[in-house]
């Protein structure tokens, strides 16, 4: 059944802003007890004033009462001394407080982590044991058609395994650095060797690998030995109307799911990204940048760059030819330094947009403000605090996962997760597998949900993302289509 | 709706649990179905059942001629989906309309085939006429199976519902 219910984190309402209201409420409380104290001091000054200690001469019992009040105000068991010394214990407990919760939250993370770094490997080797034994019990019983079943159904146990228990990808993916240590010893020292130096001669490699980065890297060098993930130049072209697909009409991003919309339709036209520009009430100017999904799977690269080297390349944190074209159109586009832009994408086309979110050389060039992701890992791209973000990611889809870690818990970023278990995709079936659970149209089916939630942290994350979706209704459009020009 | 807090390792332990009693751990459970389950998917269309879909549509009444009808195959992420574009003499704009919602039932009534989001425009060419999903209501130009079904039903003998 179809679940409606959406999972927050992050934002607003997340955690992070959590302990950042706690941190301010104690610099407050500090702030209140250091003037206090000051109030004290004057009080203490006044006591000690010339004029009072004279005129207890000639009113004793008055100046006494006058001191009387004057020490139970200050020094007294309701005095200011004493208030100010209670908010400050109140400020530190607080800040102990949320040091102690960091610190818990942190262990907590670190201990999932481990978790499904030995949890990952235990339940793919219990999957091969499984279809061991069943290829066992045919070969004892002679049942070769059985036998010849054993692909499919190992395939069909597989995916029924990552549908239920999607934290595996986590795991593998925090194992992957480990795996490429293990493939290198069993090079044996000659072959470690070599490896590392073949790996370490080429650009953005390191073997042996001490992150996930490293380790998508030394993939990419391994595969360049064997004529695969090349990488070449960009080539940008404008489309006219008339080089547009038949029918090539465009939602226009009204909302969250329209632009999901639109970021699907771009797979009607190979390599193509579309810039709009979103003219303001006040004379100023917004950009949507729209960007696909992997459109190409295989690992040789071709002049589509919306393809599987650029995802090695984006998940490896390399620059790609898809970002440089994004660039250049964006500059034919005629987005001006200062003019919010935000970048939207399902799958690698999230991915792109964090990658350039999160690059410098990009960001001193344009401002990106907005990042709008479905289905894409950018959990490991350093995106600046500055940045909204807003991720979407279906729970039982792979594709978010690997990154092998959570999305930020921040203010400015929320990442919204879904079981998308019965949810019509394009081919109008129920999803009930991971590939189903990554589909476009499922989350857009998602994102308009996130457009009538009533979340008080989706509803101020989407605030921000408004201006983009309204403007004059002036809305321009134009296409480009982005190459990889090989040498 | 909730707010999530990290998976913790304790999370971790309980999946690994689950996890064994999916796999059986190794208990030797066969889990196969000796009975495969009915087909309950659309599938691909061929490029003649793309053309034979195309004929269908040409004959709507009202539809001069079908100039540009294209499908492309789904990957990985990104389903199937089909453009077409109707030309018609019609002038008023609700005939043009009422072609455009015929096209989209009758493609959407061939429930052996997974034709995707549908990107249809009905035009005029001599008057500029032209309407798409827009006009039917929706707010986006291309609709698919989650639009489908519920304006114009299962169809007549489709097997793909939703759960």
């Amino acid at each position: 059944m179809a679940s409606d219910s959406l999972d927050v984190s992050g934002g607003a309402g997340g955690v992070s802003a959590q302990y950042d209201d706690m941190i301010s409420t104690a610099a407050g409380l500090e702030q209140i007890a250091n003037g206090l104290t000051e109030r004290q001091s004057v009080i203490e000054a006044m006591l000690r004033n010339g004029d009072l200690l004279e005129s207890a001469v000639l009113a004793p019992v008055t100046a006494a009462q006058v001191t009387a009040q004057g020490a139970a105000a200050t020094i007294g068991p309701n005095g200011l001394l004493v208030a100010a010394a209670r908010m400050q214990a109140s400020a530190l407990t607080l800040r102990v407080s949320v040091d102690a919760y960091q610190s818990l939250d942190e262990a907590l993370a670190r201990a999932t982590t481990a978790g499904q770094a030995v949890g990952a490997p235990l339940a793919l080797l219990g999957l091969l044991g499984r279809e061991g034994l069943r290829a066992g019990d045919d070969l004892w019983n002679g049942d070769l058609a059985g036998l010849r079943q054993l692909p499919g159904l190992a395939a069909e146990d597989a995916g029924k395994l990552l549908y239920a228990n999607p934290w595996i990808v986590d795991g593998v993916i925090t194992d992957s650095p480990a795996l490429m240590w293990t493939l290198g010893f069993a090079a044996g020292p000659v072959g470690f060797g070599v490896l590392s130096a073949w790996t370490n001669s080429t650009e953005h490699a390191a073997f042996p690998p001490t992150s996930v980065e490293d380790a998508t890297g030394d993939l990419i060098a391994f595969g360049a030995g064997f004529g695969v993930f090349k990488t070449g130049s960009a080539g940008v072209t404008p489309l006219g109307p008339a080089q547009a697909a038949p029918s090539a009409r465009m939602a226009v991003p009204t909302s969250l799911s329209t632009t999901m919309d639109g970021v699907r339709e771009l797979g009607r036209q190979k390599g193509t990204i579309r810039i709009f520009d979103v003219p303001q009430t006040d004379g100023t100017r917004r950009w949507v940048v729209e960007i696909p999904g992997t459109q190409e799977w295989s690992p040789t690269a071709g002049t589509n760059p919306v393809d599987l080297t650029t995802n090695l390349r984006l998940m490896a944190g390399q620059q790609t030819e898809q970002n440089e074209g994004i660039r250049q159109a964006m500059r034919l586009a005629g987005v001006a330094p200062g003019e919010p832009v935000m970048l939207a994408g399902h799958s690698q086309g999230g991915i792109t947009a964090a990658s350039l979110a999160a690059d410098p050389a990009t960001r001193a060039e344009f401002d990106i403000t907005h990042v709008y992701t479905g289905g894409s890992p950018i959990a490991r791209f350093p995106i600046p605090d500055d940045v909204n973000v807003l991720s979407i990611e279906h729970d039982q889809d792979a594709v978010p996962r690997l990154d092998g870690r959570d999305n930020p818990d921040r203010p400015g970023w929320v990442t919204i997760h879904r079981d998308p278990t019965g949810v019509l995709n394009q081919r109008g079936e129920p999803v009930t597998n991971t590939a189903q659970a990554h589909d476009n149209s499922v989350y857009s089916d998602t994102a308009a949900l996130i457009d009538r939630s009533t979340d008080l942290t989706v509803m101020r994350q989407r605030e921000t993302f408004q201006p983009f979706f309204s403007g004059t209704g002036d809305t321009t459009v134009t296409t480009y289509q982005l190459t990889r020009e090989l040498p | 709706m909730t707010h999530r807090r990290r998976r913790s390792g304790l999370t971790a332990c309980l999946m690994l649990v689950s996890l064994c009693t999916l796999t059986g751990c190794g208990s030797g459970d066969r889990g196969r179905d000796p009975s495969p389950s009915p087909a309950t998917h659309r599938h691909d269309p061929s490029q003649a059942e793309i053309n034979s879909l195309r004929e269908q549509l040409a004959t709507i009444d009202g539809v001069q001629s079908v100039p540009e009808f294209d499908y492309q195959k789904g990957t990985f992420g990104n389903g199937p989906s089909t453009g077409g574009t109707f030309n018609s003499t019609a002038t008023a704009k609700q005939d043009l309309i009422t072609i455009l919602d015929t096209a989209y039932r009758l493609t959407w009534y061939r429930t052996d085939i997974a034709m995707g989001d549908l990107i249809y425009v009905v035009q005029n060419p001599t008057t500029g006429t032209e309407v798409g999903a827009a006009d039917l209501g929706f707010d986006t130009v291309s609709i698919g199976p989650r639009q489908l079904l519920p304006r114009y039903g299962p169809g007549p003998t489709t097997s793909a519902k939703p759960s």
